[in-house]
Order: structure tokens, then C-alpha cells, then sequence
């Protein structure tokens, strides 16, 4: 699923406001009064596993940048792997976060400001891609007592 | 020229000047700095050398296009730059050195990533091969601005010097604005530089769009069948010069409008449809017509809680329109049904095409009872203070007088307490870019720095730093530099003698328990010996029948910053309230006094 502006991005026409907002659409929110008891709740909607892939300028510095973002709205990330693609100017980074769709929607807005993110997109599958970063990550010392151990 | 238009042809990403161009001669990575500041206009700087920047200082000393104000404190640099940018529209710059220097901006730079005002801040940093070694005044300014910026830069290249100025100077003034920092190493402003490179490629900043025809369609039509709808403006219509296209709008759909704290002023005071100020300390209309409406069209206004109270209970029954120029700022706090994406000004030319075009269809709004009721509001309630028993000097009759006085020209820049909320309701603002003032960080010590900002910007304009007694004492400093660099603002200290918003609280919510909000401002400091000591003038008043002569001394000067200390009442407080985390619909008029909004239809 395209989350936000078509990659790569088609040649002038300007960008388009993201869909959700747009009245027209059957994902907007309907004027009625459900959606009014909704306000100001929007942190208790359930979490579910999303996986992201972002395109990012490759410079140093830019890693911090995306996971302040995360780190500012208290939420953890799960899995996260920076690599090169085939331009080297641009890397990519797929991260997977477990949290409801509209806190990642919320999220996804404003990492799309970030200058240095160039595009977004959400990934399917996001529990095969989990198994498969579990895979490569589950390697190394185990954590078995690290937590008990140290509160002593 | 000035420092936002940049020239088209120099923005196009990445330029490079055509080969065969009359090769210049190469200069440093800090002549290059300075040069390009140059070439986008940049008038004023506010700034602190320091061992970092001076390459850069050395650089300076030959412009002879820019005035480099020395500051006394980096802070004052910053908010001096945010004065500067919010009153005349132009990018402010600022320039610190590495370390303390750079830590001293991140106060002004979160003030101005709140309040979206275009500043770039320059620092320097240690040189890069030192870089991550603890050097003498290292500090990751890059990384510790990040959360408090529209974005920032390391240049440790002096090939990139020029081209990341402009690009910074490109960022803080498209789209939304915001503040800029841009960090060189002392290595590259030191040694030769290609400046080939004019702009940097950023491929993800999306420059902004407009709004879609279809939703302009679906708003006007929301408008047209709604009831009881509200214009509720925000600092963007500020910040896009919107103000005739507002007045244009509000006056063909005759609509009610509220102001935000950040927007007074770009919509007159005196127009009969002002319902005035939403929010915590607006007026019982702001609030009500907020409130009770239907449909609320929000024109570059982000739904700040100190406006929408409790959030469940805002504005049960209203429709969301929502224009803004930042994408993410459509639906982030509340369900929107139709967004509006794009520049304000452009998008309320739309509106009034759509609406005149559908009205000339034969359309007609029903908005006769609503605009009855929200006049009803309006005249019942109107903004008011009690005249303290004991004879002393109510702080809102000062600030009213002030405002009288000084008239609808002057530039008024405040900080951030009792005296903002009193000046913000007091005063008539008729014109935008005349009040200035630090809303979404709330930072105490914004208004007398902002004040000087202001005055470089608009030399012509009488400008008045309403502060009060603990504000004061924060950045006070820079009326040395005001003095020495002939910047003639005026002050008014509204002296309380308490951290008088703070005292407010713990009156109504802690019982009167005053744990350490009072202050000794009528001992010490003696602010107007401090402003005589600082060669500015320094006046007192302490009775209300000396106000106007002592405001109209205070006009008579000139030649240099005026102090007024007026020695107010201690136990003055802000009416109307809604008290944080409340609903808008208990608002007080008064202490313990509710309004009555009357049955909803
Ligand atoms: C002590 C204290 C009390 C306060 N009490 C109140 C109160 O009672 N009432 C009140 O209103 N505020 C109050 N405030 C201020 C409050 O905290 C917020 O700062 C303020 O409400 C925000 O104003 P705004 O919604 O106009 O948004 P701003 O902060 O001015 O934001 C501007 C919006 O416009 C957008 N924008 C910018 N440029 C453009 C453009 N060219 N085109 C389109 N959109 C654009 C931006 O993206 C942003 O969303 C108080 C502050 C303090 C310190
Ligand atoms: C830098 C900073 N520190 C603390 C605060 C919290 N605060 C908000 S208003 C206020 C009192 C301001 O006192 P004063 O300048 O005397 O103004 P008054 O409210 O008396 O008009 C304080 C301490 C703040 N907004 N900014």
C-alpha cells in the first residue's frame, strides 16, 4: 500500500493531498456522530505489526533523525535495518513497528517532512517480514539473567 | 532585494553556474558564506563571535551590505531574528559560535519551530578533523537541534558552504516556515572554496501544493448548508500575508471569525464580525461561537489545546474544514472532513471564487439566527476588569491606555505571563505583523530582544516591548545593545511584583499556597536605575492618573530605549479563563461567574 506521494514521483503535476482527508473519499471519517466520540482519543486504538520501507538521502546523521521521530511519540521500534540500495546517494531503511494504523499514519506524516526522507511506503506482510529480521538478528550473546542480574 | 524572494532562476536544484562564467576569484568557505548571504539579501545579522566563527567574523567586517548587531546574549541573537522574521516577513538571521555559543540558539529555535517563523541560524563548529574528540567547545548542535528545527545541516565541506545557505534560507521560507540551523567547521570556512554549487538537491522536500478544486468545491458546500459555522484563524494567515483575502472572505459569506493568540491583528479588532479570541483566555464569544458552531472552517490555525480545552469536549456538534500548508497538520488533532492543503492566501482566493460563483447560482446560506446569537454573545459579554479596591493600578488599564496611545501602527511584542494575555485582549489590533508574541513555547524573555528584531526590520514604526517583571529579568541585556547600536524600542514593564501567571494558578488551583512566585521587583531591581545604567531612559509610575502623561513621555523619546516600570496591582488575575483540562463550556467570565450561551436551536 502507497502510504503517501507516488515513488518515483511522476513528472510536474503537484502532489496531492494525502487521500484520507480528501471528503470524496470512503476512508474519511463521515461527518456523523460516531466520529465525534472519537476525539481526542486516539491513543487507544489497537496495535497492529506495520512494516515501513523509507528511502532516505545516505548521510550521516539521518538515523538519528528518524528514530527521534519515534522516540518523541513514545513509541518503540521493533526491528530496524539501514542498508544501501543502488543509488549511493540513497539508503533505505525498513522498519517495523508495532502500533494502531492511524498513531503509524500520524507517524508516517511526519517523517514524510523530514528533508531527508525521500519516500515512504508500507510494506505487506509485515509479521513475514518480522520472522525473517527475527532470523538474522537472533544471533549472539543471549539477554537469559542480563535484566535480573544488573538489579542487584 | 530582500532576504525571502529569492530570484527563481538561483533556487532551480541543483544549479551550477555555466561554465565560462566569469570565473571569480576563489575566496574561503567563510567569504563564500558571506557572499551568499549576500547575493539573498540578508540586511541584518544578530550575533556573538566566538573562536569557531572567526573566519567568519573577519568576512563580515568587509560586507558592507550587512549590519552585524552585536547581542549580549546568543538568545537575544535568536529571538532578535524571530522579531525580526514575524514583523516584516523576511528570513531573520542569527549567528552563534561552536558550544555554549550554539547551545545558548536552541531556546529561539524551539520558539520558532513552535511558532513557524522563518529563521536561519548560523554556528560554527570545532574543526572537523577534531569533531567527536571532546574538543574545546564541541557541541553536536545538528543533533541537538534536530527535534527543534525544520531541519539542520553540518557542512564540513567549503564546497557545499554556499549552496547549504541557500538551500537553509529555501527551507525556513517555503511551505511552512521555520527555523533553519546551519553548522560549518571552522576548517571549512578557513579553507578555499568552490562555490560552483548554488543549491542543494533535497529530493525529499516536496514544495507545497494547492488545493484541490474538488475540495474547495466540497468546503464552500459544507459552508453554504451549514448553520452555524466559524472562520477560526491562526498564525498562518499571518505568516501567508492572507489578510485581505480574509477580510474578503468573511465579508461576502458574512461568517463570524475567531483569532488565535498567534493571529490577532489579520483581522481587525474593530470588525463587527470579530467575535475575538478563542481559547483558554479569549473572550465568552471567541469561545462560544467556537464552541456552539456547526461547522468550523480552520484557516492556518492547528487546534492547540490551549484552544480546544478538553478535547472530547470540543466543539461537540462541528464539521471540520481544515486549511493548512502542512500536510500533517490536516487531521492530526481532530477528524477532518474536508482538507485544504496548500498556501491560506491562495486557498481563500479559491473559497471566495467558489462561494460567489455558487451563491451568483442562486445558493443561500442560512446563517441569520447563528450570527444574531453570536452578536447576542458579543455584546453581553465583553472583555472587562475589576479596578482594584486599594487604589492601586489595575495592570489592564495600563496596557489598554498603552494600546490607546500608541495607536494601531506601533508594533507591540510581549512575553509571556498575565501582561501577554492582557496586552493580546487590551489592546485593538487592526493590522497583522503588530503583535508579536511567543505562543506555542510560551518562552519568558522573548519580548524585549523581539522588540529590537522588530525595530531593525521596521525602523519607522514605534515599537513597544510589553513585558512583565520576571520576563524582564531574563534577557534584559540586550537593552545595552539596543542603546549602543541606536535600536530605539520602548518598554513597559507591568510589575507585579509575583511570576504573576504562576501566582494566578496557585490562587485558583493550590489554595493560595505562593511557593516561590513572588518577586521583589519593586526593591530589586530598581528597573529604572537598571535602564539608566543601561543608557536607555528610565521612567516609574505607580498611579493610575500619571499613566498618559507617562506613556506620552516615554513617546516623546527618540534618541533612545525607554524603560517604564508601572507598579501595578499584585492581585490582578486573568478573566475570562478555562481552566487547563477543562471543557470550553465552563469557561468563567469572571472568578466563579458562568456565562449563559443561551438554548442551542
Ligand atoms: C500563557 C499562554 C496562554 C495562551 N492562551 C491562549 C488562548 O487563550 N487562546 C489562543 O488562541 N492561544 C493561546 N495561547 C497560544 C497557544 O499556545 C498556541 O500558540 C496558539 O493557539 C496557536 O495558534 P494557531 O492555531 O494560530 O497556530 P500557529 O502556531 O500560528 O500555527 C500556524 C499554522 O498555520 C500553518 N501555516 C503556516 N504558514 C501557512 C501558510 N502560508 N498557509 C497555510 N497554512 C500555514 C502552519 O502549518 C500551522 O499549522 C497561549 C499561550 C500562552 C503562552
Ligand atoms: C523560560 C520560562 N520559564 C518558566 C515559564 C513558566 N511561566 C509562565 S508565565 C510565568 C510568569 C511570568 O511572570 P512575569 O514575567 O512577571 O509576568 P506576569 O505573569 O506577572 O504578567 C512563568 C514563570 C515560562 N513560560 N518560560
Amino acid at each position: 500500500m502507497t502510504l503517501l506521494s507516488a515513488y518515483p514521483p511522476p513528472p510536474p503535476p503537484l502532489p496531492t493531498p494525502p487521500t484520507a482527508y480528501l471528503a470524496s473519499t470512503p476512508t474519511t471519517p463521515a461527518p456523523d456522530a460516531t466520529h465525534h466520540a472519537q476525539r481526542g482519543t486516539t491513543m487507544n486504538a489497537p496495535a497492529t505489526r506495520h512494516a515501513l520501507s523509507v528511502l532516505v538521502e545516505n548521510n550521516p546523521g539521518v538515523l538519528a533523525r528518524v528514530s527521534v521521530l519515534f522516540a518523541r511519540r513514545n513509541f518503540n521500534i521493533d526491528h530496524l535495518v539501514v542498508g544501501p540500495t543502488e543509488d549511493s546517494k540513497v539508503s533505505r531503511m525498513t522498519i517495523v513497528v508495532n502500533v494502531s494504523a492511524e498513531q503509524l499514519h500520524k507517524v508516517t506524516n511526519q517523517l514524510d517532512k523530514l528533508v531527508e526522507v525521500i519516500h515512504i511506503e508500507e510494506l505487506p506482510d509485515a509479521d513475514a517480514i518480522r520472522t525473517q529480521l527475527w532470523a538474522i538478528n537472533d544471533n549472539g550473546p543471549r539477554p537469559v539473567g542480563a535484566m535480573a542480574a544488573a538489579a542487584f | 532585494m530582500t532576504a525571502t524572494h529569492l530570484s527563481s532562476d538561483s533556487l532551480d536544484a541543483p544549479a551550477r553556474q555555466p561554465a565560462g562564467a566569469s570565473a571569480p576569484v576563489t575566496r574561503t568557505g567563510a567569504q563564500a558564506l558571506v557572499g551568499t548571504l549576500e547575493r539573498l539579501g540578508v540586511e541584518h545579522i544578530f550575533g556573538l563571535p566566538g573562536g569557531a566563527v572567526l573566519p567568519l567574523y573577519d568576512a563580515l567586517y568587509h560586507s558592507e551590505q550587512i549590519r552585524h548587531i552585536l547581542v549580549r546574549h546568543e538568545q537575544g541573537a535568536g529571538h532578535a531574528a524571530q522579531g525580526y522574521a514575524a514583523a516584516s516577513g523576511k528570513v531573520g538571521v542569527c549567528l552563534a559560535t561552536s558550544g555554549p555559543g550554539a547551545t545558548n540558539l536552541v531556546t529561539p529555535l524551539a520558539d520558532a519551530n513552535m511558532d513557524s517563523v522563518p529563521i536561519v541560524a548560523i554556528t560554527g563548529n570545532v574543526a572537523s578533523t577534531a569533531m567527536g574528540s571532546d574538543a574545546f567547545q564541541e557541541a553536536d548542535i545538528r543533533a541537538i537541534s534536530m527535534p527543534v528545527t525544520k531541519h539542520s545541516f553540518l557542512v564540513t565541506r567549503p564546497d557545499e558552504i554556499a549552496a547549504t545557505i541557500a538551500s537553509a534560507f529555501h527551507l525556513a521560507s517555503t511551505g511552512r516556515p521555520g527555523p533553519v540551523l546551519v553548522d560549518v567547521t571552522k576548517d571549512a570556512l578557513t579553507a578555499a572554496a568552490d562555490e560552483s554549487l548554488l543549491q542543494l538537491p533535497m529530493p525529499g522536500f516536496r514544495p507545497p501544493s494547492s488545493a484541490a478544486p474538488e475540495a474547495v468545491r466540497d468546503a464552500v458546500e459544507l459552508m453554504l448548508t451549514a448553520r452555524r459555522p466559524v472562520l477560526y484563524v491562526g498564525g498562518g494567515c499571518v505568516r501567508a500575508d492572507a489578510h485581505a483575502e480574509l477580510r474578503q472572505l468573511a465579508e461576502v459569506t458574512g461568517i463570524p471569525v475567531v483569532t488565535t493568540l498567534m493571529a490577532r491583528g489579520v483581522f481587525p479588532d474593530s470588525h463587527p464580525q470579530h467575535m475575538g479570541m478563542p481559547g483558554m483566555h479569549g473572550s465568552v464569544s471567541g469561545v462560544a461561537t467556537l464552541q456552539k458552531s456547526d461547522l468550523i472552517v480552520s484557516l492556518g490555525a492547528r487546534f492547540d489545546d490551549r484552544v480546544t480545552g478538553r478535547k472530547d469536549t470540543f466543539a461537540p456538534q462541528a464539521t471540520i474544514v481544515h486549511a493548512d500548508i502542512d500536510p500533517a497538520e490536516i487531521g492530526k488533532n481532530f477528524p477532518t472532513a474536508v482538507g485544504l492543503l496548500g498556501d491560506v492566501r491562495d486557498t481563500i482566493t479559491q473559497l471566495v471564487l467558489e462561494w460567489s460563483r455558487r451563491t451568483a447560482a442562486g445558493a443561500a446560506p442560512d446563517h441569520a439566527a447563528w450570527i444574531r446569537r453570536t452578536q447576542g454573545w458579543k455584546r453581553r459579554y465583553p472583555l472587562g476588569y475589576d479596578v482594584p479596591s486599594d487604589g492601586a493600578m489595575a495592570p489592564q488599564y495600563v496596557i489598554e491606555r498603552l494600546g490607546a496611545l500608541a495607536g494601531p501602527d506601533a508594533i507591540v511584542a510581549s512575553g509571556v505571563g498575565q501582561h501577554q494575555m492582557w496586552a493580546s485582549q487590551f489592546i485593538s489590533y487592526e493590522h497583522p505583523r503588530r503583535w508579536l508574541n511567543s505562543g506555542g513555547l510560551g518562552t519568558m524573555g522573548y519580548a524585549v530582544p523581539a522588540a529590537m528584531g522588530a525595530k531593525v526590520a521596521m525602523p519607522g514604526s514605534t515599537v513597544w516591548a510589553v513585558d512583565g517583571d520576571g520576563c524582564f529579568q531574563m534577557t534584559n541585556q540586550e537593552l545595552a545593545t539596543c542603546a549602543v547600536e541606536g535600536i530605539p524600542i520602548k518598554v513597559a514593564i507591568i510589575n507585579n511584583a509575583a511570576l504573576g501567571m504562576v501566582k494566578q494558578w496557585q490562587a485558583l488551583f493550590y489554595s493560595e499556597r505562593f511557593s516561590a512566585s513572588q518577586l521583589p521587583s519593586t526593591q530589586i531591581p530598581d528597573f529604572a536605575l537598571l535602564a539608566q545604567a543601561y543608557g536607555c531612559e528610565g521612567l516609574r509610575c505607580d498611579r493610575p492618573e500619571d499613566v498618559d502623561r507617562t506613556i506620552e513621555a516615554a513617546m516623546a523619546v527618540d534618541d533612545r530605549p525607554v524603560v517604564v516600570d508601572f507598579r501595578v496591582s499584585k492581585d490582578a488575575m486573568v478573566w475570562p479563563m478555562v481552566a487547563a483540562g477543562t471543557s470550553n463550556d465552563d469557561i468563567q467570565h469572571a472568578r466563579d461567574v458562568r456565562p449563559d450561551f443561551g438554548d442551542d436551536e
